[in-house]
């Protein structure tokens, strides 16, 4: 599965994934029409991760990816639009859980969704994954809402970084680096992250040599939505 | 919406010219063609600065070449290692007939019709009557407009049509088209050196330095042509203390914006086709552009490409009262596509995320 990247060259996440995909030596789709897409509503960091998986996960489909001007529910309101104008039949919108309750969280994207004339239809819940059959307008599309976040009380907030840090911690075979890490940003996975950057391609690297059965184990909503995103 | 401005509407059509196989689209007072690279932008400009009569003489002159024709000045910017030969006019060079078809408002449609034979290009205009404008070699330079006024063919026949005699008119329905592209600066420095008496008396290269001084804060108030160093004859900006400045050692933005004052106040064109308007441009002196545009283009036809939407949006914005259109182009297999963009969506498909000028995603 190949990704094609639709946002505005200036942005952070279009620089963002560029220049880990030409660092990683990942191939990007070339430009054909495309209907289905992947939203990012938390920035660049998802937009790396979805990048290799979406590499691991076989085959030439082409998958767009963007980020809106607003980050997590922000993006909801730019759905409309996207479905409208790129013909978009599956949509899968990953953002942060943060600091939110999950079903706080689920219904806050539902009520947001509303807001702006979609109507969600639950159809499939998943831990952090809940799957609609919406309709806007006319239009009938899927979207699959993939939480980032792991169900591990060292971090303060649960973002996508919760995901790269488990298996940085799995990579390196040595938790002290991970703990005191996390000590000195108060658990902050995000923070975290960043005080390891110069971790970052070792990590990407290794996680280019896995299979995608062992990617699930450590993004599972995200390697499951893009298989739901691949389906028919 | 500009007190007394029509809604104007003009359908081009274009068949096997250049890289535009087919395609028909429409088009206002004031046009943005946005799109990728090899979308067919520059050749809408070249296919309508070609229109009016491809044999007229234009406002560049080259240097060892002297006054161009329009067709020259279009094969000496595609000329590829010196390379010049007229069937760069047909798409994929494979000859056969190309044409132009332009219809304003209601009305006759003209066409402008390239018709290639063994190793000539006959060369016809269509609008009330049909008129045959000339031949070019194929593989060969277009020559100087006086080569056409021949009485036969290289290969004997007779012309196909009545000859228009003046080759140096344009064509009434259409008016006169000046092409602008940063790469043309010098051939117009020419040309204004050639015009420079009627420039000077005309008050225009004063009105134009004073208001380039306005857009970058200089204090230029005429531009003069004058001796530089060696004794040869060079393009000056004045400023108030009487200190001269060359033309080619102020900033590039500065120049194409006098370049393109100076040759629209000169001609008064029906069709100004502006190529990568974003060029040299910073997007203040850009903004002051478009505010000079939209002072200007009352009576005339705007057609301007630009890879930025940056630029897109400031002369969208600028020129809001003519109803500009902003066209997203795609060249498809040589087929163009189009689809008409308002501001407003513009903006909210960028927030959304999507640049708009990437390929394949809406046409």
């Amino acid at each position: 599965m190949r990704l094609r990247i639709l946002s505005p060259p200036a942005w952070r996440f279009t620089r963002s994934v560029t220049k880990w995909q030409s660092k990683l030596k990942i191939p990007l789709a070339p430009p054909e029409r495309i209907n289905k897409l992947i939203l990012v509503g938390n920035g660049a960091q998802d937009g790396v991760v979805y990048l290799i998986l979406a590499h691991k996960y076989n085959g030439k489909y082409s998958i767009g990816i963007t980020t809106t001007a607003e980050t997590r529910e922000g993006a909801i309101p730019h759905i409309p639009t996207i479905i409208r104008e790129l013909n978009i039949e599956k949509l899968v919108f990953s953002l942060d859980q943060e600091i939110d309750e999950l079903a706080n969280l689920k219904t806050l994207l539902e009520e947001k969704m509303k807001t702006y004339a979609i109507i969600p239809n639950l159809k499939e819940e998943q831990s952090r994954l809940y799957v609609y059959d919406c309709t806007h307008s006319q239009r009938q599309f899927e979207l699959i809402v993939a939480v980032n976040g792991l169900d591990d009380p060292s971090y303060t907030q649960h973002t996508i970084e919760d995901h790269l840090l488990s298996f940085f911690k799995e990579m390196t075979n040595n938790n002290e680096i991970l703990v005191e890490t996390l000590n000195r940003v108060q658990g902050n996975p995000k923070e975290a992250w960043n005080l390891l950057r110069n971790h970052h391609e070792e990590v990407y690297q290794n996680l280019l040599q896995k299979g995608i059965n062992e990617l699930e184990r450590f993004f599972p909503q995200q390697v499951e939505s893009i298989k739901r995103l691949k389906s028919n | 919406m500009v007190k007394g401005l029509k809604n104007e509407k003009i359908r081009l059509t274009i068949e096997n010219f250049r890289g535009i196989k087919k395609g028909s689209l429409e088009f206002g007072k004031v046009n943005i063609l946005i799109g990728g690279n090899n979308s067919g932008k520059t050749t809408i400009l070249e296919s309508l600065f070609l229109l009016p009569n491809p044999f007229r003489p234009v406002p560049y002159i080259a240097r060892g070449i002297g006054r161009l024709n329009a067709l020259r000045v279009l094969s000496l910017i595609h000329s590829t290692l010196g390379s010049e030969a007229n069937i760069f006019l047909f798409h994929y060079y494979k000859g056969g007939k190309a044409a132009i078809t332009f219809q304003k408002d209601t009305k006759a449609e003209v066409s402008l019709q390239f018709i290639a034979k063994n190793n000539i290009i006959d060369i016809l205009l269509k609008d009330k009557r049909e008129y045959y404008l000339g031949y070019i070699h194929k593989e060969a330079p277009s020559q100087k407009v006086e080569d056409y006024l021949l009485g036969v063919r290289p290969s004997g026949e007779p012309f196909p049509l009545p000859l228009r005699i003046r080759t140096v008119e344009y064509c009434s329905s259409t008016g006169e088209a000046v092409f602008f592209h940063p790469l043309l600066l010098d051939f117009i420095c020419q040309y204004f050196s050639v015009q420079w008496v009627t420039l000077r008396a005309s008050g225009m290269t004063s009105m134009v330095a004073q208001k380039i001084s306005e857009a970058v804060g200089a204090d230029f108030n005429d531009l003069l042509l004058e001796p530089f160093i060696g004794g040869s004859q060079t393009i000056y900006f004045r400023d108030k203390m009487g200190r001269g400045v060359r033309f080619g050692d102020v900033g590039s933005g500065t120049q194409v914006f006098v370049a393109l004052a100076l040759l629209y106040e000169h001609i008064k064109p029906k069709m100004l086709l502006i190529d990568d308007i974003e060029s040299h441009m910073n997007p203040s002196l850009l903004t002051y552009l478009a505010s000079w545009l939209a002072d200007t283009v009352k009576d005339t036809n705007l057609f301007v490409t630009t890879h930025s939407l940056e630029a897109a949006k400031i002369l969208a914005g600028v020129l809001e009262d003519y109803n500009p259109r902003i066209k997203l182009l795609e060249l498809r297999k040589g087929v163009l596509k189009d689809k008409d963009l308002t501001l407003e969506e513009l903006e909210r498909l960028e927030k959304a995320g999507i640049d708009v000028r990437q390929r394949g995603i809406f046409l």
